[in-house]
This record gives structure tokens, sequence and C-alpha cells, in this order.
């Protein structure tokens, strides 16, 4: 019986690493269960660390994986041949497995807080060295995004600014700033194809920026409990040409003026 | 061996335990919908009639005479799951049952791909099945969702009592409505979109026919006594006894006329003058505003909506005491008659804030238009009192509200700019 | 200390009982075993309703807006027994909830630590008997705000286990969170109050009133576990506790301490602000983050034990896994920012939390190879109890390595309040410590009642519950890669996992099996209780003290006075014959006493 459990533990290992291998390889039963398509100039730098964590943690999954398997099968109170190993430990042993481990989280850690950084805590700057401004302010409310457009003359909170809700564009190859912020209660501005999160918090206002490098239409989802809603808060990210945007807003623009009734459905 | 035996006890025990859990689970499994009554209507339609009666000739409506309006109801207008389009003229080009299928019914997919349960999914938490404004999420919302079933629509662009056209449901769904718990449904499908607002209508239509089979059979018990039946709705019913079926089918026709009309209906809209945005065109709206608007007696003369606090709409009057009274007094017929039957606790209806930047019926220069000219639907919002040039100069005066100095929040707290 | 007679298990043999008797001797007793027993019961009896929430939250992941059983036609029976989104929130609120305060820390603490701490160091009963009657009892008023919480629609609160404001602190942002939230506040403040009550009383017990000869080196490690444990509740919960009292206070009393100013939430009237919702969060998480290593360590204690009784080998590494513990507990309150690095808060916080972070891994690490080490040439009997605690390491390592995905700061950027997050916490709290509950109840179950609990059900239920288990945790993994996030009633209408549905259905399959195997376990251990076979004092041939008293013990537990002359962990010690060595047992003659720690 024993050696059937050791083949049971055996598993853990055999599937967690299929399971990855089967999810990683696009095509098969998991495809297109892995990360999904990154278009921001910034985001793949989160991939590869991803990636870079999962190798080196598969790397111990396996290894400890196999060391309790074949200690549970050589060990067998049944099958076992050799004297028990009669001791209380190892202090070189304890020594090399507090070391190594330690300097390689250390790596890990300062490794990526250029990553960080540059996500967080640098925004833009144009020619200048000035702060680039925001594109668009995101409002977030129960249980929608709000959008406010720097309109025409390309600074927000002016008299021309164009409302609109849920579609959020925004045109390709350009570095975008955002400004986020909340009416009501937290929310959270994530953007899955552009590895872009970031809770917005109600009396503050914050900014996100990115370079999206692929036209499209992407995911705007809400990633902080905000009520029965939350799963509602479904916007969309439409990344376009430079052209389309433009003719997006003036349409935008025409659109918020309007003084007739309009008879076809808007879009 | 004992512990043999002891095995087998336990796993026949949980054997018997597994049964009882999975007998439990599938009772349930019933995924069915169903109408329910409009009980408030026919309750307050019998409180007022029995008003005006001695003692001794009230009126009370019987449960069978509930169960035919429901009969004669499904007759016409089928289930929440398998919805009909009543056989009346202009229904069927009114209403397309390939919407009403994809929005009716459980949520999923049908054979052809195509989905299913619409309804349920995106609205009838809060909107309620039979679409009275009810739903289990209703009771948490400020203000509450629309009830359909008295057939009005607050924002559209037809004139003040005709019904909403296809077009204005759809902005509804495109743009929500700011300020509420009406999101905007604009990224799902189109096709999905259309099938909502047939069904919404269907539900409308429904709801309309149910409060006029409830008032005509009440009429019938006033004037005949004895609780009459309005038709015989059984199978071996006789063609007279049937009778019954074609005043319910005057009634539909009457409200399916009455959708079919709004097109025609649209609002007269003049053309702005130019420079209808001028300061000169602000100043002028401002004076109306204050002035021979009316607009101050609610909206108050700071525009913060503090000019009336004791307001009721439409779908509330029927819950609350007779015009006249204070709120206080109103809500207390309230709390006699309907607290704890399943209905939602009337708010009053607070006259808009309009120097918030928040419009809920949209904030483009013609929504804002039909609010000025034809007032809102359903509320106190009367329309007909500004017209033409100066309707626009007023319109001015309203989109530059948000934007003076006195509007905006002090200090760094410019987030709060769009609220209520 | 009253003396026990041996056959007078429960302390009154067979005479007949009045009611007052009766009530002193098994309703508040001040008997810690009692107490245990009190504490176990209940907790399994709230792990049964927190697995059917959490089946509810499946169920609609996998089935979106269909009928649900049971509870569809109770609740929602006009809407076709769909349920509501409000709904879907006090699920995973309320799961979260029971689970959490209702069941893993009363068990560990409550239950385990009451049962064991004076009998694994010799004493007759706690230090504070009364102390610690009420520690149980106040369980009791937190029960019922709980379940005041269930009463009205929504059927619980509704802002998440996590209780963020202003979501949870405005009573109009969210359905749950009008009274419900209030008796949701409530109810945990009491478990916290019942939680430093039962710590107090483990310092202080663990420090004063070991035998003698049971010097701290020689404690077995499930104490130590317990003893480490009691200080971080001590430390941790006086914030939790303070942060309660605030948000009770910014709902009720118009105090503004995590609400800013102006918000208008659902049209409700304008609240009093001036406050920052990231200062709940500072403060839940400074308590919350301790606590889950409250909920980890009595767990890895007690898997110490059993791995050196079945494997008959001493614990490799002692000392450093007694460092293991401390370096855990203490790194455990200087990383609460890890789950705040997209709050919102200073970026420059995410540097230092993430070192921090990273740096509590180690010891994780090293307990891990430690018990490698431990069945490393040793004679492993594969009982029940060891295949809960083998599989304690193996997903403890699954738990613990994804946990270094979230430490990596800028990856946490993406797998932030995604599955996998939802992944990690589940296989260390039920792959992990849940296990661990398990494989100690089979443990410890001949030393409570006198009788073992069946074999071979018992291994159905391991395999059963292993299987299932993998089946339905493993694959979040893979959700969570994706982006899939947590806490949404209906995920599906995102273009990005619209094609997840598959993979959440089969997650369903796998948690109904899960849930289904716990009846094999729920139908051993009440039939073992009162028709398994008897045992004697030490069934296993285990070395601790608690084998030296009576299955059951009686009242004051031991009939001898202990002398300990060694650690408890030296089996096949070349000092004897038969390869165990209890604690209690004189050295034979010739042979030097051991030195005063277990090296």
């Amino acid at each position: 019986m024993g050696r059937l459990w050791s083949l049971l533990f055996l598993t853990v290992p055999i599937l967690g690493v299929a399971i990855f291998v089967l999810a990683v390889i696009p095509g098969g039963v998991f495809d297109d269960h892995w990360l999904p398509v990154n278009i921001n100039e910034h985001g793949q730098i989160i991939d590869d660390l991803f990636m870079f964590i999962l190798y080196l943690t598969g790397v111990i999954f396996i290894a400890t994986g196999i060391l309790m398997f074949w200690f549970l099968w050589k060990y067998d109170t049944e099958k076992r041949t050799e004297p028990v190993k009669f001791t209380h430990g190892s202090h070189t042993i304890e020594i090399i497995w507090s070391i190594l481990p330690a300097a390689t989280l250390l790596f890990i850690a300062i490794y990526q807080m250029d990553a960080w950084a540059s996500h967080k805590m640098e925004p833009p700057v144009d020619d200048h060295g000035d702060p680039k401004p925001a594109l668009v302010e995101v409002t977030g409310r129960q249980f929608e995004w709000r959008l406010r457009y720097a309109g025409r003359d390309g600074e927000l909170y002016t008299k021309d600014d164009i409302f609109t809700v849920n579609d959020l564009h925004v045109p390709v190859n350009e570095q975008i700033v955002i400004v986020i912020k909340s009416q009501d209660v937290l929310h959270s501005f994530f953007l899955p194809n552009l590895r872009i999160k970031q809770d917005i918090i109600p009396g503050m206002k914050q900014q996100v920026w990115f370079q999206a490098n692929q036209i499209g239409q992407y995911d705007l989802v809400c990633a902080e409990l905000c009520g029965w809603g939350h799963y509602k808060m479904r916007g969309r990210l439409w990344v376009d040409s430079a052209d389309d945007f433009a003719k997006w807003l003036e349409q935008a623009e025409q659109e918020q003026n309007s003084t007739e009734i309009a008879s076809a459905s808007q879009e | 061996m004992q512990s043999m035996e002891s095995a087998t006890r336990t796993i026949s025990s949980t054997l018997w335990c597994g049964l009882l859990l999975v007998v439990l689970a599938v009772a349930g499994c019933d995924g069915t919908a169903y109408f329910q009554f409009n009980h408030a209507y026919l309750d307050r339609q019998v409180l007022d009639t029995n008003n005006g009666r001695p003692d001794d000739a009230q009126i009370t409506i019987s449960d069978e005479q509930e169960e035919n309006v429901s009969e004669i109801l499904q007759a016409a207008f089928g289930t929440p799951d398998a919805p009909i389009i009543p056989g009346v003229e202009g229904a069927a080009d009114l209403l397309d049952q390939e919407f009403l299928d994809m929005a009716a019914g459980p949520v999923g997919r049908r054979e052809d791909g195509s989905p299913r349960g619409l309804y349920r999914q995106h609205c009838a938490h809060c909107h309620g099945v039979s679409g009275d404004g009810m739903g289990p999420t209703a009771e948490f919302l400020k203000p509450y969702p629309r009830d359909y079933r008295k057939g009005i629509f607050k924002f559209k662009h037809t004139v003040l009592g005709a019904k909403p056209r296809k077009e204005d449901l759809r902005q509804v769904l495109m743009e929500g409505i700011p300020g509420t718990a009406m999101p905007s449904f604009r990224v799902y499908d189109s096709q999905e979109l259309d099938a909502i607002i047939d069904y919404v209508i269907y539900l409308a239509i429904r709801g309309d026919v149910e409060r006029q089979l409830e008032a005509t059979i009440l009429q019938k018990t006033a004037d005949e006594g004895d609780n009459p039946l309005l038709a015989d709705t059984s199978a071996n019913a006789s063609a007279e006894d049937r009778e019954g079926l074609l005043d319910a089918k005057d009634i539909i026709s009457d409200v399916v006329t009455s959708w079919t009309e709004a097109n025609d209906s649209l609002m007269p809209v003049t053309e702005p003058p130019a420079n209808w945005q001028s300061d000169e065109s602000i100043a002028l709206g401002r004076e109306i505003f204050l002035g021979t608007g009316g607009c101050v007696a609610c909206h108050g003369k700071t525009a913060l909506g503090d000019g009336n606090p004791d307001l009721f709409d439409t779908w509330t009057e029927e819950l609350v005491g007779a015009k006249g009274q204070s709120t206080t007094a109103r809500l207390e017929f309230y709390d006699e008659h309907f607290a704890g039957t399943g209905t939602l606790k009337p708010r009053n209806q607070r006259p808009r804030n309009l120097r918030l930047g928040s419009f809920r019926g949209g904030r483009r220069p013609i929504d804002i238009y039909s609010r000025v000219t034809q007032g809102i639907a359903g509320t106190e919002m009367p329309g007909g009192k500004v017209k033409g040039d100066d309707a626009w100069a007023v319109i001015a005066y309203i989109l530059s509200l948000p934007e003076e100095v006195i509007s905006k929040p002090s200090g760094d707290l410019d987030f709060q700019r769009e609220r209520n | 200390m009253t003396a026990v007679t041996v056959d007078d298990a429960h302390g009154h043999g067979h005479h007949a009982m009045t009611l007052r008797q009766f009530i002193n001797t098994y309703v508040f007793s001040k008997d810690h075993k009692i107490i245990g027993l009190q504490f176990l019961f209940t907790t399994l009896l709230w792990f049964l309703v927190g697995g059917l929430l959490a089946l509810g939250i499946r169920w609609q992941l996998a089935f979106p807006w269909q009928s649900v059983p049971v509870i569809g036609n109770l609740l929602f029976a006009a809407e076709g027994g769909q349920m509501s989104p409000e709904f879907y929130t006090t699920l995973f609120t309320m799961h979260a909830t029971v689970m959490i305060f209702f069941v893993i820390i009363p068990i560990l603490a409550g239950a385990f630590g009451n049962y064991l701490i004076p009998l694994m160091i010799g004493a007759d009963d706690m230090a504070f008997p009364t102390l610690n009657m009420l520690s149980y009892w106040f369980m009791w008023p937190a029960f019922f705000c709980i379940i005041m919480s269930f009463m009205n629609p929504p059927y619980g609160a509704g802002a998440g286990w996590t209780s963020y404001p202003p979501l949870s602190s405005v009573s109009a942002a969210a359905p749950g969170s009008a009274s419900a939230q209030t008796w949701w506040l409530l109810a945990v403040t009491l478990v916290g109050v019942s939680s430093m009550m039962g710590s107090v009383n483990y310092m202080t017990t663990i420090l004063q009133m070991r035998a003698p000869g049971l010097t701290m080196f020689r404690l077995p490690l499930t104490i130590w576990a317990m003893f480490i444990t009691a200080i971080l509740q001590a430390f941790a919960l006086p914030v939790l506790t303070a942060a309660g009292f605030m948000q009770i206070f910014d709902r009720m009393a118009g105090s503004g301490f995590f609400v800013p100013e102006g918000l208008v939430i659902n049209n409700a009237d304008a609240e009093s602000g001036g406050g920052q919702p990231l200062l709940w969060q500072h403060l839940f998480w400074f308590y919350s983050h301790p606590a889950v290593y409250i909920m980890i360590l009595p767990a890895m204690g007690m898997v110490s034990d059993i791995l050196a009784c079945f494997a008959r080998k001493p614990i490799f590494g002692y000392k450093p896994m007694v460092y293991s513990i401390s370096g855990i507990a203490g790194l455990g309150f200087i990383v609460w920012g890890h789950h705040m690095f997209v709050s919102g808060m200073n970026p420059m916080l995410g540097l230092t939390f993430m070192v921090a972070t990273m740096m509590i891994a180690l010891p994780s690490a090293v307990k891990v190879f430690n018990w490698l080490g431990t069945i490393w040439g040793g004679d492993i009997k594969f009982t029940t109890p060891m295949l809960f605690a083998l599989s304690f390491v193996s997903m403890f390592v699954i738990g613990g390595l994804s946990g270094i995905f979230m430490a990596a700061t800028p990856v946490d950027i993406f797998i932030h309040d995604t599955y996998f997050i939802v992944a990690h916490f589940h296989y260390v709290l039920f792959s992990g410590t849940a296990m661990a509950v398990f494989g100690s109840i089979y443990f410890w179950f001949p030393k409570m009642f006198g009788r073992k609990m069946n074999e071979t059900a018992g291994k159905w239920h391991f395999f059963l519950t292993f299987t299932f288990l993998n089946g339905t945790f493993f694959l979040m993994h893979i959700l969570g890669a994706v982006g899939f996030p947590r806490r949404l009633a209906d995920p599906y209408h995102y273009a990005t996992f619209k094609h997840l549905l598959p993979m959440n259905q089969f997650i369903t399959y796998c948690a109904i099996g899960m849930v289904a195997s716990q009846v094999i376990f729920a139908a051993n251990f009440f039939y073992s209780i009162f028709k398994g076979p008897k045992v004697g004092r030490n069934p296993w041939n285990a070395n601790g003290l608690e084998w030296m008293a009576p299955s059951p013990p009686g009242h004051g537990n031991f009939d001898f006075q202990p002398i300990v002359y060694r650690g408890p962990y030296e089996y096949n010690s070349p000092e004897v014959e038969t390869d165990f060595y209890p604690q209690t047992q004189p050295p034979p003659d010739g042979v030097e006493p051991a030195a005063d720690e277990a090296h």
C-alpha cells in the first residue's frame, strides 16, 4: 500500500508541471488559457518576470516533489532495507539551505525594483521634460466608467471636454497618461492586455500610463469589489490608429453638442 | 473482522447521507420564472372605490377574479419564459418574436447558438421579472428602478403624453442614466440590445393591460355586484363566455397602437438661433428661469433643487395618501395600507440639482430641450412653459450652471464633478 | 490538583448527575479538554456552513444565472431560482468570514490549542480555567451576530471579508452594507475578544506550567507553534479590534475615519468625511497578515509531530524549526503591505514590502526542507494521519511557491485580485491547514475519545479529498494567469474570460466532490465516537506527554506526576530497544540523561 501512496504523491509534480506546460504551449486542451496578449510597450517586463519566477519555482517544485516521492518510496516501512537514520539534523545543511534561498530571494526582489518604479513611480515626460498631460480622466462609479476627454484644446477640465461612458479610445503607439478617480467607493482600473492595474481611491486622483502598440478592442475590468454590480463594470478599450482616433473624437464632440433628434442608433 | 465491519457500516451510513443530500439538492431544481400579480394597483383602486361607498356596500375582489385576470393575460401574453406577441393588429410589426425569445427564459444559449435569457441576465434583478421595478436588488437602490407597468418612461424625444420610440429606449441603454444605478449597456451586442428593448416594451404593454383589466373587473364588480368574471377562459367555454376576452383584445389593441404611434409623435424642435450659447443668451435664459419659466418653484432660486421637497412621482402616487397633505401624512397612508405587502417604501421625488453637471436623461442640448419643452413624463416636471428660442436660452443657462465658480467644489475636491 | 482514577473517564463515574452538575461538567466546563471539544464540534459545524457557501459561489461560476439548488426556490422563486448579484457578494464575503474567523482560527487555537497544550506539557489544566471557559462562550455571541447578519436580504454582509471602506462603511453603498455589515463587525470583534483571552492563557500556561524537566527546547513543535501563535494573536488582534470599532463608529456615530468628504454613493445623504480609505486597509492587514500565520503555524507544528511519529525518526533540525517559526512570526509583522501593492499607497512602500515579503519565504522553505529531512531515512508508516501530514508538506510547497509570484511587486500588478491569489491562499489554508487539521483529528482522536477512527474510511477520505482539492484549486492558478478576476458574479461577459467557463465547470464538479467526500469523514467521526474500537493510552506508540495520560484523560489529566527526561522526537533511539522513547521514560541504567535540549 505504501508504494501506492508514494505514487500518489508523485502525481503532484507530474500533473502540476503538465498542466502548466499545456497552458503555456498554444493549442491543445488548454489553448488560450494563459497570459492574455500584451500590447503595452512596458508590459513585456512583467510577463518576463512572471515566466522567470515560474521557471525558478518550477525547478524547486519538481525537486521537492521528486525528493518526497523518492523518500516515501524508499523508506516505506514494508519495503525498506536500511536501518533508520537516527539523526537530529545537520548544521552544515541548515546553513546551506538557508543561505542559498535567501540569496536567491533577495536577488529576485532587487532585480524587479526597476520594473516597479517605471510602472508606478515614473510617469512619462514630453520632450521638454515636463510631465505629459493626461488624455482622458476616467471616473469609476457604481457601476460604469465615466470618461472625460481633454477635447480640442488638449486640456482637461475646460469647457470643450467630451463626456462619454465605458468606451475608452486611445491612439496607438503614443505615450498615454490617464487620470483615474472614483466618485463613490473603491474601484480598480484593470486593463489585462496592458498589464495595468491601479486601485482607485475616492478622494485621491491617480495616474496610469502606457503605450499601446496594437490596434484592437480590449477589456477594461474593475478589479476591486465595489458592490453588487462589480461584475457589470465592463468597459472597452479601443486602441485606434491616429486617424481613427481623431475621427472618433470629432464625432463624439458633434454628438455631444447635438441639437437635433437623431434617428439612427448611436455606436 | 471488526474493522471491516465498522468500515462497512461507515460506508453504508455515508451512502445514505449522500443520497439524502442529492435528493435535497435536486428538489430545488426548477428554473421557471413567473409573473407576479399587480396587487398594489388593484388594492388601491379597491380602497378608493370603497371610500365613496357606504359600509354595507364594500367591494372585495375574490381570488377567483384575480385568477381570471391572470389567465386572460397568460392567454394573450404567455409566460416570462415563453412570451407570446398578442394577436392584435400592429403587435407583430411592433415586436419581433425572435427578439422576445432571445430575451426570455433562463440564461443560456439556444440551439442555434443565439443567446437566451438576456432580460434575466441583465435586467430582472432590478426591474423584476414582471417589469415591476421590484427585483431583489431594487430595495437597495436610490432611486428605485423603473416600473414598466404604467407604460410611462421618463427620457424620450416624443411629445409629453406619447410613448417613447425604440431609439429613445436604446439611448437609455447606450448611455445609462448617470447618477442612478442604471448603467450603460453599450458594450453589449447591438442585436442583444434590440432584443431587450422589445422585451421591455412587451412587459410594458402587458403591465398596462393588466392594470386596465383590473380596473375593468373592479368596475364590473361595482356595477353588477357578486364578483363576476371577465371571461371564461376554460377550454370548453362558449362563444358568449369568451366575450370577456374580446374586451381584453380592445384594451390590448389600444395599448399597442399607442406604442406604434410613438414614431409619429416626435416632439417639435425649433432650430436654435445662432449664438444660442452666447453670454447674452445665457443671461436671457437666467431671466426666464427665475421668472416666467416657473422653474424656481421646484428647482429653487439657486437651482440646487431645494424648491419643493414634497413631490411624488406618478409611480409612487398610487401608494401614498392623496395630494395636498404633507409628506409625513401621505407616507402614513402607505404604512397603513401597503407596508409589508412587498412594495418598496415610497420616497419623495427631489427636483434636480442643476449645478452638478449630471443630467440623467442625457447631457446633449437636444436632450435638455426635450426636458424643458416637453417635461418629464411621470414626474412633476411640466412641459410647455418655455418654447422656441426661449427654450434654447434656458438650455444655454442650464448648461452653464455647472461651470459657474460657485458650482465647483472648493479646494482639491474637484473629483466630485458628477453626482446625483 | 485532584488525583484522578483511571476508569473515571468523565470525572463522575456512573453516578446520576443533577442538572447543575451536568451544566458545570459539560456546558460551562472549565476543563480544557471539554472546552477543546466544544470548540472542535462547533467549528466542524461551521466548516459545513462555510463549505456550502463555497458551493454557492462555485455554482454561480459554473452555471451562471441558472436556478440554484435548494436556496433558489427558497429565496429567488419569482426569478426562476437564479441568484441576485448582491447575493453572490454575500456568498463570498460570508464564506471567507466563516472559514477564517469561525473555523480555522478557532479550530487551531481553540480546539487543538486548548486540548493539547496542558497535556503536552504535563499540566493538569490551563493557567486560567475560567478565562478559558469564557473564551469559548464569547464565541456564542459572535455566532449570534453572524447569524443575524444572514437574516435579511441580501442574506449577509456584502463588502468582502476584507470589508474595505467606503463600500463597507456607508450603509447605502452596497446591499450588504446595511445592518448585515454592522452585525458582521460585531461578530468579528467578539471573535477577536475570544481569541485574545485564549492567547493570554496559552502563553502563560506554556511558560509557567511545564512539567519538571520540560525545558523550552524539549517542547514539541506543536507547543512552540501554539506559543508563538498566541504571541501573534496578542499583538496583532488589538489593531483589528480598534479598526473594527472605528468602522462601527463611522457607520453609527458619524465619525469619518475612513470616509473622505463629498462622496455621494447611491444618492445617499452626505456622510461626514475627512477620512482615508487606505487607513482601514493598513489597520486591517496589519492584523490579517499575522492572522494568516496564525492560521498556519499551529498546523505546521502538529504536522511536525505527526511526521516524526510515523517516520519513527527525530525531527530533522529541531532548533532551526523553532527559529523558523519565530522568524515567520516576526517577519509576519512587517509584510502587510503586500496586500496593498496596487492599492494606491505610496509606491515606495511597494519596494520595501517586496523585500520583506520575499524574505519570509525563507523560513517556510527551511521548514519544508527539514520535513523532507525528517522522512528521509525513516521507517514510514502510511497511516491516515501520516497521509494528511505528508499531503500538508506537498501542498504547502505549492502554496508557498505561488506566494513568490505575488511577492514580486510588478507581477502582482497583474495577478492581484485574480484567481491566482485565490489559488494561493486556498492551497495554504485548505490543502495546507485543513489537511493538517484532518490529520490531527485522526491522530489525537484516540486520546480525546478513547477509541480509534476507522483506518479504511480514513484513507478513502484522504484519497478523495486530496484528489478533488487538487482538481479544484490547482487549475485556479491557470485561471489567474489569464487574469480571471475574483469576486465577479458573471465574469463571462468579458471577451478575455468568456472561454474559461469549461474550466470553471470542471472546478465546480471537483468542489462538489470535495464537499461530498467530507460525508465519509463526518460519518466516520461520529460513528467512531460511540462505536469505534477502544484503545489504550498510546495506540500510535508516540513519545509525547499526552500519550502517557489515560485515553481519554480524566479531570486533572495525569494519574502520575510527569517528569521529563528528553525531547519528544527520540524515535528509534539507540538508547532503547523499542522504536519509541517517551519523554517521561527514565533513561536505562548507565545511560547519561540527555542534555537539556533536543538538538
